[in-house]
């Protein structure tokens, strides 16, 4: 009886450790990976750009004269003026040159117009800086992709959904209360625009967050790429930047929910900016 | 016994259907965010000071310097110094990334001057991410006190390329064709500035007519067209010398030459017979290769930075059009089918875009599209614009406006631009004269 006494007891307390360890999310450490130092670089700059010459020189390459900051025209006769072929021609010979222009890429800017497509561009759309995703790549005559997404634009003014109050302990988040942290982390991110396959670059970053909504931890899923892609890295840079932002801190979450979000992973990718 | 041993079954199964129960619940919650802002990075650079007076007064020269190229870029913001709560200073031995929240910066630049035994100055800077509290990079570089300005671009370089994850640009040059005089009896000279109009000088003297200027994307050499005996003519001029001569002795015109990218070669047009084609010549051997075979105008050529493939602009359906083949003049294919023409195709050294000029409804574009013809953006436009150059990061282009000046609208003024491949941030180079042609530099070495 007693025995059996024992393996109950062992048997009853393994069962509490495992639902423990599975159960409660902060017993369950994963391993951090902490950066290893930075140290300062040390380099020898020379005053002149060097080249890595080809073909040999006759002479050895005098150094590059002391330079002066832009100056007005008449000043240019001091500057280095380097010999010319006496064989080639003078810039009278204007025949020659519109002969020439012929065979140019150049193009004729007195052209007929083209009536086949019109133009819509203000002013105002040209010098206003870059605000929404449809805008990030500027087109001057494509109007309608401008105006189809920024349909698709989900109303950042929008008032954030309800916490849920009544919703039970450890209930979903609901699709509204999902919104508003990702309409959230939208105003927080910077997009690195612009960038090369910027628009195929997802980053996840892991957050762990406190009861009070504010971030306890944030790191990058995917460290072997973050440590050797310096476009990845810049991309991860900015997503986590933006969950540590202040202007994300607290996050909009339901304080009620605090099972449902204690871990989250956001996925950071510009693809609907495109 | 038995019971005991159906006690632990039963407590086993629990166990697992609880553990099944439980995971759910530690689950991580995923959120996907697909948008996001597109403002520039708000950045502090308070000054650099140094243990001397004379390395202060360098040290605020070099953030002046460090705040214009990372705010021309159009990706950064630099913050007033006037908000600044912590100084400069104390900022260098510890950043109180609590007071740099405070105005907002999301990274910050410090830097110290110091003399070196043997009489240089040794510039050291850290980047700090602020939300982070962490450094980014930490450089320090040994130089001769007038070399400040280069340094500083350097540092900008070391800055945008640790947050963009891109190489920088700010540490090159450009090389444009300066022009003077009136409409009908201009002087063109080839003249060369840092990226930023600084450290301007001329290359030649304005007795040639000089046009079209190229960088090698390896050597301090310049390829350009000059007039020769009443025919244009492709020249190589080396910069570290100053000498110029003239490439290879063909029968006709030779025009819009661009180097390859490993630099050892030249590819240019070739005008005989009202027929123009493109051909390439090794500068080292000298051999001459004919690449297109084709009996309209064949022009403008630009190799893919990986030498595979060239972009070019032809006439052969009848509409100027751009069209990619391989390096040895195969699988000719048309990239362009808008209205207008398009001209003047140029391979970003990223590889992902070609920019060219395109004429539409008597109107100039600058335009980027991808090598398989997808994603055409038409980015800027005037009367007339041309040119297009890429940074040698891909990132930025440059080119020339010209706009109508004088009473009549009878003389033409024309300048040089850059602007963000996104087709924002557009901004005017300075230059001494009118300028046109621009040729953007690799990264100096």
């Amino acid at each position: 009886m007693r025995r059996s006494s024992i393996i109950l007891s062992t048997v009853f307390h393994a069962t509490m450790v495992v639902i423990a360890t599975l159960g409660l999310p902060f017993l369950a450490k994963r391993a951090f990976i902490i950066p290893p130092p930075i140290v300062i670089d040390y380099i020898e700059v020379s005053k002149v750009t060097e080249t890595n010459k080809v073909a040999p020189q006759p002479q050895p390459a005098p150094p590059r004269p002391e330079e002066k900051p832009p100056a007005a025209a008449k000043n240019t006769a001091n500057n280095a003026v380097v010999p010319v072929p006496k064989e080639m021609l003078k810039p009278e010979d204007k025949k020659e040159i519109k002969k020439a222009a012929k065979a140019e890429p150049a193009i004729d800017p007195n052209a007929p117009p083209d009536k086949t497509r019109k133009i819509k561009k203000t002013e105002a759309e040209k010098k206003e800086p870059p605000k929404d995703f449809s805008s990030v790549l500027k087109n001057l005559i494509d109007p309608k992709d401008k105006l189809s997404s920024k349909a698709d634009k989900p109303d950042a003014k929008a008032p954030p959904p309800a916490l849920g109050q009544n919703a039970p302990l450890g209930a979903k988040m609901t699709m509204s209360e999902e919104d508003a942290l990702r309409t959230q982390l939208e105003k927080c991110w910077n997009v690195p625009f612009g960038a090369k396959d910027v628009e195929n670059m997802a980053v996840d970053i892991f957050m762990v967050i406190n009861p009070d909504r504010t971030l306890r931890e944030a790191r990058v899923v995917d460290q072997t790429r973050y440590n050797a892609d310096n476009f990845y890295r810049a991309a991860a840079d900015s997503a986590l930047r933006a969950v540590r932002s202040p202007l994300c801190s607290p996050f909009n979450l339901p304080p009620d929910k605090y099972d449902t979000w204690n871990r989250i992973t956001v996925t950071f990718n510009p693809k609907d900016m495109f | 016994m038995m019971r005991i041993k159906n006690t632990v079954w039963a407590l086993l199964v629990a166990v697992f259907l609880l553990a099944g129960f439980a995971a759910p619940a530690q689950a991580d919650l995923k959120i996907d965010v697909t948008r996001g802002q597109v403002n520039p990075m708000p950045i502090a650079v308070p000054d650099f000071s140094g243990t001397a007076g004379a390395d202060n007064e360098l040290g605020r020269n070099m953030v002046d310097v460090i705040s214009s190229d990372l705010n021309r870029s159009g990706l950064f913001r630099t913050l007033d110094p006037q908000s600044f709560i912590q100084d400069a200073k104390s900022a260098q031995k510890s950043p109180n990334f609590g007071e740099w929240r405070a105005i907002n910066a999301q990274a910050l630049v410090t830097g110290i001057l110091s003399k070196t035994t043997d009489g240089r100055t040794r510039v050291e800077f850290r980047l700090w991410d602020v939300a982070a509290e962490e450094q980014m990079i930490g450089m320090a570089y040994m130089t001769t006190p007038a070399n400040w300005r280069r340094i500083a671009h350097i540092i900008s370089d070391a800055i945008y390329k640790r947050i963009t994850g891109e190489e920088g640009y700010f540490d090159s040059r450009l090389v444009y064709v300066s022009e003077t005089g009136a409409t009908t009896a201009r002087v063109k000279r080839l003249a060369i500035m840092d990226q930023d109009g600084q450290n301007h000088r001329f290359l030649t003297n304005g007795k040639d007519i000089v046009l079209t200027p190229r960088f090698s994307p390896t050597m301090q050499q310049i390829t350009y067209m000059a007039y020769y005996n009443k025919k244009p003519r492709v020249y190589i001029y080396d910069i570290d010398t100053g000498r110029q001569k003239v490439l290879g002795d063909f029968p006709g015109m030779t025009f819009a030459p661009r180097f390859s990218p490993d630099g050892n070669k030249v590819i240019m047009s070739l005008s005989k017979n009202g027929n123009s084609d493109i051909y390439t010549m090794d500068l080292h051997s000298h051999a001459v290769a004919q690449v297109t075979h084709d009996n309209s105008i064949n022009t403008s050529p630009s190799y893919a930075p990986d030498g595979k493939h060239i972009a070019f602009e032809s006439d052969r359906s009848g509409s100027q059009q751009i069209y990619v083949m391989d390096a040895d003049g195969s699988d000719v294919h048309r990239i362009t089918f808008g209205d207008g023409k398009y001209a003047g195709p140029v391979w970003s050294p990223r590889g992902d875009l070609i920019a060219f000029t395109r004429i539409y409804q008597g109107q100039f574009y600058i335009g980027v599209l991808h090598p398989d013809g997808s994603g055409e953006r038409l980015i800027t436009q005037a009367y007339h614009v041309e040119g297009p150059t890429w940074a040698p990061n891909g990132r930025v282009l440059s080119y020339f406006k010209e706009v109508s000046t004088g009473f009549n609208k009878t003389g033409r003024s024309a300048q040089l631009y850059t602007i963000d491949l996104t087709g924002f941030n557009e901004t005017k180079v300075p230059t001494p004269l009118d300028a046109s042609d621009p040729a953007w530099s690799p990264l100096n070495k």
